[in-house]
């Protein structure tokens, strides 16, 4: 009760915070003392997103409760009761070529025959979501249920599962470097022979000595 | 009353005081002694997680050249009231990352002419990439109390997206994107040979 008081005072006293503050680029908001600071800012970049992978994980969660004490010196476990939790989640993983450091050095045009070396392709980790509607628990009847901070810390679980997954599994990396590649080359080369270039003189190339295993999974 | 009842009224209070405080200190001195001989006794949860399979549902070929990258983050609340106990709150900070950029399947067919070392594009516009951009299994509770259930959340997930979407696509961050574009854009056909280059947008 005393809590709940302490933050009802602190939301009362920082309110004025929330209404009079406006946020800015760069700024965390001015309300620290009551929330998290929030970050808000902007970066240039030139990425072209090849790929889209929509991944689907359920998470099966067992959180069941016992009790624990001790007698003269042994230890009992008795179970108090069962708690099982199962969230269906979607991650979106994009394949993409980085150009911020592109310059015309990567481009060969003899006239006749144009090159075009592209950046090593990258992963990047760009949303999650949980399927609050399939989300399932079964609880005792005199356990409390899964609140919003459990769920979602079981949710996070399950998205570093994912990511874990595509770091160490060589043949799902394989092939998003094959598919960012391929679908690199599907795009540009209609674009620049729209630009008067003969298809057939177009070659789009990537780093030679670049690996699969070298391939970097960026997580926002 | 008599002066000999008031004496013994106050001399009785006297002696309560007297061992009520010297039976505090006992039972105290007793407590320290022998606690950590007592029996301990707690609650403990064990989190187990079942091995699942990642499945891989969909995989698409897109063409999204991304310009600008916005992350932001946003407090949604919730509250409702409650008849006889305090009022249930719910606080949630969501994480998000709008991409703005420009959809190059989105290139009309006659977007692009040339002629000689010159060469005119017109250029869809700017646009969020991506409609999924909130990364929901980072979100953080702040506060809660009382039970929420799968609507709130929903609500809650689209109210952030709504903030985010407003904060993001601006005027100005629409101009920007829409200049760093160009700038790319024309680095590119540079290189491609094109001296004389007109880039434009399309209207939304």
């Amino acid at each position: 009760m005393r809590k709940v008081k302490a933050f009802l005072l602190t939301i009362t006293l920082v309110s004025p915070l929330f209404c009079g503050c406006q946020k800015q680029d760069g700024t965390p908001d001015d309300d620290a003392n009551a929330i998290p600071q929030l970050v808000n800012h902007i970066q240039q970049c030139s990425r072209l997103y090849t790929t889209d992978y929509r991944i689907h994980k359920v998470v099966m969660v067992q959180a069941d409760k016992q009790l624990e004490t001790s007698f003269l010196g042994v230890g009992f476990n008795v179970p108090l009761g069962e708690r099982r939790l199962l969230i269906p989640m979607e991650a979106t993983l994009k394949g993409y070529i980085d150009f911020s450091n592109f310059s015309e050095d990567d481009i060969e045009n003899d006239g006749e025959k144009l090159t075009i070396t592209l950046p090593d392709p990258e992963v990047m980790l760009t949303s999650s979501r949980i399927d609050h509607d399939g989300t399932k628990q079964y609880v005792s009847w005199y356990l409390s249920n899964f609140d919003t901070t459990e769920q979602t810390a079981h949710a996070a679980k399950g998205r570093q599962d994912i990511i874990d997954k595509v770091k160490n599994d060589s043949q799902q990396k394989r092939h998003i470097v094959e598919a960012a590649r391929q679908n690199a080359a599907n795009l540009l080369i209609p674009l620049i022979s729209r630009m008067g270039f003969d298809e057939q003189n177009i070659t789009i190339t990537f780093r030679q000595d670049f690996s699969f295993e070298n391939l970097k999974i960026h997580i926002d | 009353m008599t002066k000999e009842q008031k004496n013994l009224i106050i001399g009785t209070l006297v002696a309560l005081a007297v061992f009520g405080t010297v039976a505090f200190f006992v039972v105290k001195a007793i407590i320290n002694k022998v606690g950590d001989a007592a029996p301990k006794i707690g609650v403990t949860t064990t989190v187990s997680y079942a091995q699942t399979p990642i499945i891989i549902k969909s995989i698409r070929h897109i063409g999204q050249w991304e310009f600008m990258t916005i992350t932001d983050e946003e407090v949604v609340e919730r509250s409702r009231k409650n008849l006889i106990l305090s009022d249930d709150k719910l606080v949630r900070i969501y994480y998000g990352t709008l991409r703005l950029g420009i959809d190059l399947e989105k290139l009309r067919e006659d977007a692009i002419s040339t002629q000689g070392d010159s060469i005119s594009m017109v250029l869809p516009p700017v646009q969020l990439l991506d409609d999924d951009f909130i990364d929901e299994a980072l979100t953080k509770t702040f506060y809660e109390s009382g039970e929420w259930d799968a609507k709130i959340q929903k609500e809650m997930y689209d109210e952030a997206k709504n903030i985010m979407i407003r904060y993001a696509m601006n005027v100005e961050n629409q101009e920007q994107t829409r200049q760093l574009a160009e700038t790319q854009m024309r680095q590119l056909l540079q290189g491609l040979g094109f001296r004389h280059i007109t880039i434009s947008f399309e209207s939304r």
